[in-house]
């Protein structure tokens, strides 16, 4: 059984470890945030970069040309931006779902810290009711 | 002479006195009861007092001081005039007609009748009552007195009246008995009412010892149980304070938690590719990118709408779980109370049984006390009675059962 003033005590200190660990939770988003926007970055930017080439595949082809318009080259063209699309969107979604496991986590730890504290409570109330319902000066009779 | 009574400091008990010897101081008895001249019974002399240890020289003893000292009589000397008739036997030739009338004056001397020390102060101090030293000197001179009684000769008992006259004869001889008879009976009665006295007084001291005893302690007791109740009472109620309070603190305390109430739920769109221009100039669609797009938007929500729901249900545990928190905070509340009450009454019933049960072995100390007075007071009673049948039995023996004499019928 704890002793009145250890409630308090257990009471800082799992403020403080709540602390800490939003912190590592907010340090986590951000990162995760920041490295998911260089991902998709990256990802425009490689596409960005392999238009070109993958248009003058389709040239070498005679697929392309000042009066040429291929369908292939079309539906090639769209399918390379399809691919584009899908990449980035695999990354927003890995990117959303790794917040909202740090948004969760940190909902979490936040609800464990508020039902640790009425536990604390909870039980610092159950030790003032048996202390006080027992009969005190006792042995003086 | 009856053996007297007196006090010996040094042993703490009575002894035989002893004339004129030891360190004792002879003092005269204070007049006690119902003793005086004026209620002695009709027939007893000082000698006869004096016989059975009853009389003048009935003293009591004191440390100090050492002077003797004697109460002169204010009344003058008492004079007892006993005119018995009696018959003498007379021959036909003696010409004697009828017997001569003896008139017999006691003339007693000049002293006053001292009252003998009875009842329980006889034995010791008053705060001596119940103690063995005084029990055995009440049993030392209520077997003095029975020796007295009985030990001595009935000559020596009641032979000397003080008769004077011709008594030489059989008549004066009779009437001597006869006399002898009735102040010995008288005395013997006279015993006996006075052991009954003791019985009473000692009765009386054994309840008023008794009540006082009670009087005493039970003030302490009934203090004790105030006191008792007092502080009981004032647990009870600031335990109940502390337990309203710690609950109304922890009410306070125990809000609902929010936390996964309207919580934040992540939901991206995905990003646009950024080939729109260069796809136009070559004259390719981008309807393909834009149905990714959107069927990545409806991923992503339903992803969120999933985080939603969860949270939701979150939500609503974690609710549930306060109300219950809350709910068993009020049970241990109203439990701890019940407890307290409980521990309360089972304190005061053991408390209370040990308070009471020393106030029971005080009254028990109390009624043995009163006992001890009252078995003093049957065996004062008893050998009264036993002194009594002893000397009537020695009249009877040393004087024969008095004739009853009957009146001649006048025709």
């Amino acid at each position: 059984m704890s002793m009145m003033g250890d409630y308090s005590l257990l009471e800082a200190a799992a403020n403080k470890r709540r602390k800490q660990q939003s912190i590592a939770n907010q340090n986590a988003a951000f990162f995760g945030q920041q490295r998911g926007t260089r991902n998709m970055a990256d990802l425009q930017t490689k596409y960005r970069q392999g238009f070109n080439p993958l248009v003058a595949t389709f040239g070498r082809r005679g697929l392309v040309g000042p009066n040429t318009e291929s369908g292939i080259t079309r539906k090639g063209l769209a399918q390379y931006a399809e691919s584009l699309q899908k990449g980035l969107g695999a990354e927003s979604e890995n990117l959303q779902q790794q917040l909202q496991q740090i948004n969760d986590t940190e909902l979490s730890q936040q609800a464990d810290l508020n039902q640790y504290l009425a536990q604390l409570r909870y039980d610092k109330s159950k030790d003032i009711y048996n202390t006080a319902s027992t009969v005190k000066n006792y042995s003086s009779y | 002479m009856a053996p007297r009574v007196v006090w010996d400091p040094a042993t703490g008990q009575y002894v035989m006195a002893k004339d004129g010897t030891g360190g004792a101081t002879t003092t005269t008895a204070p007049a006690m009861g119902p003793f005086s001249p004026a209620t002695l019974p009709a027939g007893i002399g000082p000698q006869q007092l004096a016989a059975l240890g009853l009389g003048p020289n009935a003293t009591t003893t004191t440390a100090a001081p050492v002077k003797t000292r004697v109460t002169k009589p204010k009344t003058p000397a008492t004079t007892t005039t006993v005119a018995p008739k009696v018959t003498v036997p007379t021959g036909r030739g003696s010409g004697a007609k009828a017997a001569p009338t003896t008139t017999t004056t006691t003339t007693v001397p000049a002293k006053p009748v001292q009252v003998p020390v009875q009842g329980p102060a006889l034995y010791g101090t008053a705060d001596q009552i119940g103690t063995p030293t005084y029990t055995k000197n009440a049993q030392k001179v209520a077997a003095d007195a029975a020796a007295t009684a009985a030990g001595e000769d009935a000559s020596g008992l009641f032979g000397t009246t003080g008769t004077t006259g011709s008594g030489s004869s059989a008549a004066t001889k009779a009437a001597q008995n006869a006399q002898n008879y009735a102040q010995g009976s008288a005395a013997a009665k006279y015993l006996l009412k006075t052991s009954q006295q003791q019985q009473g007084d000692y009765n009386a001291l054994g309840n008023q010892t008794y009540a006082n005893m009670l009087a005493g302690f039970n003030p302490s007791y009934d203090a004790q149980v105030a006191k008792l109740r007092e502080t009981l009472a004032a647990n009870q109620t600031a335990g109940e304070t502390q337990i309203s309070q710690a609950q109304a603190d922890l009410m306070k305390q125990l809000q609902p938690d929010t936390t996964y109430q309207n919580a934040p739920v992540v939901q991206l769109s995905p990003e646009q590719q950024a080939l729109g221009n260069a796809l136009q100039a070559y004259g390719a669609s981008d309807q393909l990118a834009k149905n990714a797009n959107a069927s990545q938007q409806q991923i992503n929500q339903q992803i969120a709408d999933m985080f939603r729901n969860t949270n939701t249900q979150l939500n609503q545990a974690q609710q549930n779980y306060y109300t219950g928190m809350q709910n068993a905070a009020a049970q241990n509340a109203a439990q701890a109370k019940t407890n307290l009450a409980t521990n309360t009454t089972t304190a005061l019933q053991q408390l209370l049984g040990q308070i009471e049960g020393n106030r029971a072995g005080a009254i028990s100390n109390a009624e043995q006390a009163r006992q001890q007075l009252q078995t003093a007071g049957l065996t004062a009673a008893q050998q009264g009675k036993s002194d009594y049948a002893t000397t009537m039995a020695k009249l009877i023996a040393a004087y024969g059962t008095p004739k009853k004499t009957t009146k001649k019928k006048v025709k």
